[in-house]
């Protein structure tokens, strides 16, 4: 057996691709990721109204998850409490940290949001996921200045190995006021390795700094 | 999966700088909870905060010098206090450190603009100081946070990336935190009171606690402890909400008793997660209840500590393994009556007897449930 | 009472993240919980916030707003007979 990655979703300068392929691409024009992130959930045609009680980083890996989830088959092929969800970013809650943090600057106006709080832990993005996709097995959140493929790779193999999981929804997903981007893999055991992707931090380092030098069967 | 061995704990919270203080105080009946004024509101907030001259001087007496923030002194003490214990150099790279904390330095947001300062300074004061060989592994996943370290710490050494994880869970009481679980309606304005009729929320505390653990036995001589196994599983229900019957927590209990084969009858106690809102203590109640351990003697350290956050799977774990190692029952402060529907068994004096494993269990925001088995050896 | 259910309308739009909702398509008698507008557990905390925050009403603490949280014209109700000053004079 080995593993490798069965899919992988990026979403990066208003442009969502499955597979190194352009699955959407949002009119240029309004680069605000709040605009992009509700005109990519209408392309994506679910209905799931909990979408807009999220924030900006659920919202943001909910679309990633929506488009590589459902296609891959994944929760036919294994058990929902054996798949692990693995992720990871570099400023954590940032966007609602600032505005749980702005509704408590001054102490005469002082007025915190639930709805807002709770969206300042970065894993509410993954429980978000869970809800959605019925996931009920392991799930982690790391934070790191970047995308640690060497760190992913290690504690993957680790779920794997030591029979956390079976498989592993894994990723990267950071907004900030900035920008965002979205990076998301799905790690199986395969018998067969020829013509699929290993799952090595070389691997992931490619697939995260390039959309569209690897798919699958074709090399571009 | 293999087991791995636990080397030397620390704790820092308001009653004490080691764990050995913090078992003594808490034995004693101590609590570290008192009444606290926030400018954000005209009642005070019970919380369990860290004085700080005494943290300035203890950190300086571990040499410590230089501009750390009141978390980077916690987290530099509680590393520095288990150095001494460790078998290799800290600096080796056969060590890894992992790093727990749901919002470290989170007051910082009032002032700067970017989480890179909520984070990132301390973290490479600590890894230059001590001359960290890896990159730090920083876990940020809600309550669960600091018993998922432990666990994460136990597949690594079992895969054999590392001989040595020094694993530290640390978190503040900060307005941030105190204003959200208020908004929330789950803080209590007494002292909280886990697991009982007039439990009424949470009651935040600060601390910072590590527990090293390595892929053999310490050296040193005497009974020892071992992490047999560990289980995370999430509910798939609610972003905030416990599921009502515990689903969770309840399946990772089963995954950790069907890897170690132990009897819900040999387990000698439990420390829960009950932060004492009336939703948590009854999940757990009703988790513990179906996986038939409700005749295990049980406690939250929350009437303690308070809900110490990202440390809290750290800290409850250092004192359930002195717990065992000393053969000595820390009993749930402040319970009377209890006020779940399911039978549970409060643990309420400090009675001692032989004992030889505990089960640790925490949840939190997101749905994550984290459970642990300790043994001794 | 139709202005102030009006003005709850935006306030519950903005503070519970409900952006794609369209006031006008909004009924005030329809339930605000579950089948009607969908709200849930943390929305009704958001709503004691709300209350707190632009009506100067603090909701007492253990007392079930249940009733109050009925519709958005129990809502307003609840609002007129709380308020110390009412907004609508």
């Amino acid at each position: 057996m080995a593993q490798v990655i069965t899919s992988y979703c990026k979403i990066k300068d208003q442009q969502v691709l499955l597979n190194g392929e352009l699955v959407l691409a949002a009119p240029s024009g309004n680069a605000d990721i709040h605009h992009f992130l509700r005109y990519t959930y209408e392309q994506l045609g679910c209905e799931y109204p909990r979408f807009f009680k999220m924030d900006a980083l659920s919202k943001l890996c909910f679309c990633a998850a929506e488009t590589m989830i459902p296609q891959s088959g994944i929760v036919n092929r294994t058990d929902a409490g054996d798949i692990a969800l693995l992720f990871s970013n570099r400023q954590s809650s940032i966007l609602s940290d600032k505005a749980h943090q702005e509704t408590i600057n001054d102490p005469w106006n002082f007025f915190p949001n639930p709805a807002v709080f709770v969206y300042t832990l970065p894993n509410i993005m993954v429980g978000e996921m869970c809800i959605r996709h019925q996931l009920t097995g392991d799930t982690t959140f790391l934070l790191s200045e970047g995308f640690d493929a060497d760190m992913h790779h290690r504690y993957l193999d680790c779920l794997m190995q030591q029979g956390a999981a079976q498989a592993v929804i894994s990723g990267w997903v950071e907004a900030d006021e900035n920008g965002y981007e979205a990076f998301l893999y799905m790690v199986e055991d395969s018998m067969v390795s020829a013509g699929l992707l290993p799952h090595t931090p070389g691997s992931l380092t490619a697939l995260y700094h390039n959309s569209k030098i690897l798919t699958y069967g074709n090399v571009d | 999966m293999s087991v791995c061995y636990v080397h030397t704990t620390n704790i820092v919270s308001n009653l004490g700088f080691t764990t050995a203080e913090n078992f003594k105080a808490v034995l004693e009946g101590r609590s570290g909870l008192d009444m606290h004024a926030f400018d954000f509101d005209t009642q005070p907030f019970c919380t369990s905060v860290i004085d700080e001259t005494k943290l300035d001087e203890a950190f300086t007496a571990v040499g410590g010098e230089g501009e750390y923030t009141k978390l980077g002194k916690m987290i530099f003490l509680s590393v520095e206090s288990v150095r001494h214990e460790l078998e290799t150099d800290i600096s080796s790279p056969d060590l890894l450190w992992i790093l727990c904390t749901t919002k470290a330095d989170i007051n910082a947001l009032a002032d700067v603009d970017t989480e890179d300062e909520v984070l990132y300074p301390l973290v490479h004061k600590i890894e230059d100081h001590f001359s960290l060989y890896h990159k730090p592994m920083i876990i940020s996943n809600a309550c669960i946070s600091g018993l998922q370290g432990l666990i994460a710490a136990q597949r690594l050494i079992s895969e054999g990336a590392y001989r040595y994880v020094i694993i530290t869970g640390a978190d503040l009481v900060s307005t941030f935190t105190l204003s959200g679980f208020n908004a929330f309606k789950a803080t209590s304005n007494d002292y909280c009171r886990p697991f009982d009729q007039a439990r009424a929320g949470i009651n935040l505390g600060e601390a910072a606690a590590t527990i090293v653990l390595g892929k053999e036995p310490p050296l040193r001589k005497g009974d020892k402890i071992r992490l047999t196994a560990g289980a995370i599983c999430n509910d798939a229900t609610h972003i905030s909400a416990p599921s009502r019957t515990g689903e969770g927590l309840y399946n990772a209990i089963q995954q950790v008793l069907a890897a170690t084969g132990a009897e819900q009858d040999s387990i000698d106690f439990i420390s829960a997660h009950g932060t004492a809102t009336i939703y948590n203590d009854e999940m757990e109640a009703c988790a513990f209840f179906r996986a038939g351990l409700d005749n295990v003697p049980m406690h939250s350290l929350k009437s303690y500590f308070g809900h110490t956050l990202g440390a809290a799977g750290v800290l409850e774990s250092a004192m359930a393994m002195e717990s065992l190692l000393e053969n000595t029952f820390i009993p749930m402060k402040w319970f009377e009556n209890s006020g779940v529907t399911h039978h549970i068994s409060p643990i309420l004096y400090p009675a001692t007897q032989q004992m030889q494993r505990c089960l640790k269990t925490s949840s939190g925001f997101g749905g994550n449930n984290a459970v642990v088995l300790f043994e001794k050896c | 009472m139709e202005t102030l259910i009006e003005t709850l309308k935006l306030q519950i739009i903005d503070e519970l993240n409900l952006d794609h909702l369209d006031p006008a398509g909004i009924d005030p008698d329809a339930p605000l919980f579950n089948e009607g507008m969908g709200l849930d557990s943390i929305d009704a905390l958001a709503l004691v916030m709300l209350l707190e925050k632009y009506y100067g009403i603090k909701a007492p603490k253990g007392e079930s707003m249940k009733p109050a949280f009925a519709s958005l014209r129990t809502l307003a109700t609840y609002i007129q007979e709380h308020q110390a000053v009412p907004a609508e004079g």
